[in-house]
């Protein structure tokens, strides 16, 4: 019984830890498999978490009887979430117009939204915040279980305590994405775009919609995944965020081979890095000093790096990956 | 029709120099538009963008000529400058030979903690202990990024995916085991209670010119950088091979060039470039690797070098300018716009940078149209 709790425990903050991952993972995967690279997961994140806080806290009619001022803990978080998918599908427009419409460096125009966001974010958050620490505590899914009855039953109870939207959402749409990219008529054009965008636009596929669909759908994840982290695992926005998880999440794609499933499980693996060196950090200190901590902390990117090099298995891209395509280009 | 002539005569000119013309034009329309936005960006917030950006000048360069000549604000610029100079190389020699070298920030840890440990432990005179800082961080910086390069020939993985992997193992093991264990100033001295290594010897230190500021040698290193990377690529034969594996692979291989040792060699310039702007920090600013210490610098490098065009020169400017914003932006915290400003700046900037397929069609259909009209206008003479 107590073993059972543990590993139940342990599963729990396996799932809260990863979704954010999770969900910015399966967002690169929707990219990737159209052929656009995203490396701006980190700065969309960002940009999700913080107008998810952003969106609870002007979604609050009531005064502060203390303070004045808006109330930050009245809002409806569920405006949180319509922010965060706002700008997720702004900045992912405009990733796509940048990479599919002006054939620009997919790789500069992430790392310049990922130095937008950091600057950016900061500007705003002293803006509405005055602060440069981290926003007021505003209406959260924190400690909200989705299915708050199974949350009473015994032993598993805690699995579903920790189940908030977005715990849910990333537990079910690696399912759903896969199902839509390898048995839906959407998802085959969809990879038929990031093999061979020739060869689709010969059939008759429109590879910039396309194109433009799946960036949309990668901003609007890796936002999410921002606001899994703001308004998800905590309720409010900390400067730091999303402190190089948009990476991990590039890293579980690849370790995932560029397909949903394998996404989750690798967020899921990496997570596990992290967990077992918290509960170290907890339960048995004096380990750490046999293998630091930053040891575990750097383990998921060396194991990526083992698995590209084709040491452990092999990682490969969809063929044009990366590569703008131009209509009636001569090959 | 004398007058119609000269016009076309203009436009016959851009259209043989416009490519070389837009390369220097695109970056300067992109910071110009950066702050237009970042402009509208103040405005929305209530602020005064006029008042804000009058501040971010005076930070800069200070608010007489005598300030400036005094290097009391200018040198904070310049500083930041070269600091930024040096890891805009790194990503601009990698760029010349077609590499994405994304992992500058991680070769400019390692080269930081490099040279916090060797500058610790030697104490000589500054002109033996820099200069041998300084060849072991080009040795263990210049490595790490080859290592990039190597998986890259013999694996064939894209070196975008290795080195930002490179970057994060850098900086977790450097921060949290090198910095708390083996290197931790705890070690040393028991009873100090900061964090991070300890602090470098006054021999190893690149000290302030005078009084009043923070300008230091780092500079002349930058400086002696652009030299080196304007001969290599300009004057050399290895710069030679650079660029031509840069512009296309398989012509340079079939021409005789062992491109797979170019690129490791140009991985190896450009990893050393980032490593010796993290033991300029080291050595001459922070004085000892800081427990949390993740400046940007290294990201900053793609910047400078994307909107610098990947040449020396280029870089040069691009990175001595947003020195200067960066320097002025502390200015512009007294009516309560956060340093990270310049971010927004250098984001926006290089966002357009990224989309100047777009300024370039723009600036070309101007000259195209006008030519078409004036010729079918003399053909009809």
């Amino acid at each position: 019984m107590e073993l059972a709790k543990t590993i139940v425990s342990f599963i729990s903050s396996m799932l809260q830890f990863g979704t954010p991952i999770i969900l910015a993972g399966l967002g690169g995967v929707m990219c990737e498999n159209a052929g656009v690279v995203n490396i701006a997961l980190e700065g969309i994140m960002r940009m999700g978490g913080f107008f998810a806080v952003l969106g609870a806290y002007m979604s609050s009619t009531k005064i502060d009887p203390i303070l004045g001022g808006k109330n930050p803990l009245a809002g409806n978080p569920w405006v949180g979430i319509l922010f965060a998918i706002g700008i997720g599908i702004l900045v992912g427009l405009l990733h796509a117009y940048i990479s599919v419409s002006l054939r620009g460096n997919q790789i500069v125009s992430g790392v310049a939204i990922n130095v937008f966001a950091l600057g950016g974010m900061t500007f705003f958050l002293e803006r509405y915040f005055n602060t440069t620490g981290h926003s007021p505590s505003v209406a959260s899914f924190m400690n909200k279980p989705l299915l708050p009855h199974l949350a009473k039953l015994p032993v598993v109870g805690e699995l579903f305590e920790a189940m908030n939207i977005f715990v849910f959402l990333a537990l079910i749409l690696p399912f759903v994405i896969h199902f839509y990219l390898y048995y839906t008529p959407w998802g085959l054009r969809h990879r038929s775009v990031g093999e061979h965008p020739k060869a689709a636009d010969t059939l008759g596929i429109n590879v910039y919609l396309v194109r433009y669909l799946a960036v949309i759908a990668s901003g609007i994840l890796a936002a999410l995944a921002g606001a899994s982290m703001s308004i998800g695992q905590l309720d409010l926005f900390d400067n730091h965020m999303p402190a190089g998880l948009g990476f991990i999440a590039l890293a579980a794609m690849i370790f995932g081979k560029w397909t949903p499933i394998g996404t989750f499980f690798a967020a899921l693996f990496f997570t596990l890095a992290t967990v077992v060196q918290i509960y170290i950090q907890t339960s048995a200190p004096q380990l750490l000093n046999i293998i630091p901590r930053g040891f575990f902390l750097a383990l998921p990117y060396i194991l990526t790096l083992l698995v590209l090099a084709g040491f452990v298995g092999r990682a490969t891209p969809p063929a044009a990956d990366g590569i703008p395509y131009e209509k009636g280009e001569k090959l | 029709m004398k007058g119609l002539n000269f016009l076309n005569d203009i436009l016959v000119w851009w259209n043989n120099k416009k490519e070389e013309i837009s390369s220097f034009l695109v970056p300067i329309i992109s910071i110009i538009v950066a702050f237009l936005v970042a402009a509208v960006m103040i405005k929305a917030t209530g602020k005064n963008p006029w008042a804000a950006y009058k501040l971010l000048f005076e930070g800069a360069f200070g608010s007489s000529f005598k300030e400036f000549f005094s290097l009391k604000e200018a040198g904070e610029g310049f500083l930041k400058g070269s600091i930024l100079t040096l890891t805009g190389l790194s990503v601009a020699v990698a760029f010349r030979v077609g590499l994405f070298n994304i992992g500058a920030e991680g070769q400019f840890i390692m080269g930081a903690i490099v040279a916090a440990y060797l500058g610790f432990k030697l104490n000589m005179t500054p002109w033996i202990d820099i200069p041998l800082i300084l060849i072991a961080v080009i040795i263990v910086s210049g490595l790490y990024a080859a290592f990039a390069g190597w998986l890259k020939i013999t694996r064939g993985v894209h070196e975008v995916i290795t080195t930002i992997m490179l970057n994060w193992i850098a900086v977790h093991l450097v921060e949290n085991w090198i910095v708390v264990g083996p290197f931790n100033i705890q070690r040393y001295r028991p009873e100090a209670i900061l964090a991070g290594t300890p602090y470098v010897k006054e021999a190893s230190r690149l000290k302030p010119f005078f009084q009043g500021t923070r300008l230091n040698g780092s500079i002349i290193i930058a400086i002696l950088a652009v030299i080196f990377v304007y001969i290599l690529m300009n004057r050399t034969v290895l710069g030679y091979e650079i660029q031509a594996t840069g512009k296309n692979p398989d012509a340079a291989r079939y021409s005789g060039i062992n491109t797979a040792k170019t690129m490791l060699v140009a991985m190896f310039i450009s990893g050393a470039l980032a490593g010796v702007s993290g033991a300029c920090m080291i050595l001459g600013t922070e004085g000892h690797y800081p427990g949390v210490f993740r400046p940007g610098y290294g990201f900053d490098g793609i910047t400078m070098a994307l909107i610098g065009n990947n040449t020396a020169i280029g870089t040069l400017l691009s990175s001595m300018f947003f020195g200067f914003v960066r320097a002025g932006a502390t200015g512009m915290q007294l009516i309560g716009i956060h340093k990270t400003f310049a971010d927004i700046i250098q984001g926006v900037a290089t966002l357009f940078v990224a989309g100047q397929v777009g300024i370039k069609y723009l600036l070309f259909k101007i000259g195209e149209k006008k030519v078409i009209k004036e010729e079918a206008q003399s053909g009809v003479s």
